[in-house]
């Protein structure tokens, strides 16, 4: 459970890091801000389980 | 004379005026009408019932304007005659559908026609797979126009050398990146089984805008416009969400519910990029 939670972890960090290399965090500001927001819902469910 | 007597003869002097009138702007059908001899034909409607029933008013004022008003639609024919931009401006023009075989979605959207709309409009012309069609256009009137592709062109009888087998129409299996499922059973297949085709083509789901299956069992894709960095973006969204489902399942209920709520959140961003110009 923890290996496919880091997963996703990594795939959303790679979503930010394209729209950024790509400058277009702007462009798809909402989608940004969501990622942003599941980032921080995973991280709070990774304390919660510790 | 008695008002009731008057409203009859200017009633039916009306006719006259208004049957050499129609006569004068031509013999279109209603759904041929261009936007002044719609117009007009309201108002010259409008202005004898008025003339027709008001006493008051003169009957003479009342044909001249009903003249008066002609004269545009008569005019305009006359100049768009001439003007081909005139023309197009007074008439509209065609709006390219499909143009070699592929779905043109911003002319689609343009228009503001839906692909089931499209769909309806070519299986009144008995055509049910989008692959048979090579050319489709949609005129002014509303009506479609389509040219088959050669191979589905009609065949005269010494160019029949087979007996052909009655064939199903094509089904549709995904219509603006979404499987249709129903589809999909009905032709004892699932979405896993699309998928598994779809990654042979290294096609995600949400790549494509229709999908069919034709009576041969080959599968006609028309993929979203879309450039190259969208498709990826596209691409690491669709992963992610396929993820976050497959968590869902895994997980306890509360976490299943946040996984899940995500996957759902992933699903509208796709379609934000999907839809985004």
């Amino acid at each position: 459970m923890q290996h496919q939670t880091e997963k996703i972890e990594q795939q959303l960090a790679h979503i930010q890091k394209w729209l950024e290399d790509k400058d277009k965090t702007l462009e798809y500001a909402a989608i940004y801000e969501e990622i942003s927001k599941m980032e921080r819902e995973l991280l709070q469910l990774k304390e919660k389980r510790k | 004379m008695s008002d009731w007597l008057m409203v009859i003869i200017r009633g039916l002097l009306m006719v006259i005026v208004l049957f050499v009138c129609t006569k004068l702007l031509g013999k279109k059908q209603i759904s041929q009408l261009s936007f002044f001899e719609y117009v007009t034909g309201i108002t010259i409607g409008s202005i004898g019932a008025e003339v027709i029933t008001g006493l008051d008013r003169k009957f003479l004022h009342g044909v001249l304007g009903i003249l008066s008003f002609i004269s545009i639609p008569l005019a305009v024919d006359y100049l768009s005659l001439k003007s081909k931009k005139l023309r197009d401006i007074v008439e509209g023009e065609g709006t390219v559908f499909i143009q070699q075989g592929k779905l043109i979605e911003g002319n689609l959207k343009k228009e503001r026609y839906t692909t089931d709309e499209l769909m309806e409009l070519l299986r009144r012309k008995d055509i049910f797979s989008v692959s048979d069609v090579n050319f489709a256009i949609l005129e002014p009137s509303g009506e479609l126009n389509v040219m088959l592709k050669k191979s589905r062109m009609p065949v005269v009888q010494e160019d029949i050398k087979k007996i052909s087998q009655e064939g199903k129409p094509a089904e549709t299996i995904i219509m603006d990146g979404k499987p249709i499922e129903k589809a999909l059973n009905s032709i004892n297949r699932d979405v896993d089984w699309l998928r598994e085709q779809l990654e042979r083509r290294s096609v995600n789901i949400t790549d494509v805008f229709l999908a069919q299956i034709e009576a041969d069992g080959k599968l006609f894709l028309d993929l979203y416009d879309r450039s190259e960095d969208e498709r990826e973006l596209v691409s690491l969204l669709e992963k992610c969400r396929a993820e976050f489902l497959k968590m869902s399942k895994k997980s306890s209920e509360k976490e299943g519910l946040l996984f899940h709520k995500n996957a759902e959140i992933l699903e509208e961003c796709i379609r934000t990029v999907r839809q985004h110009e």
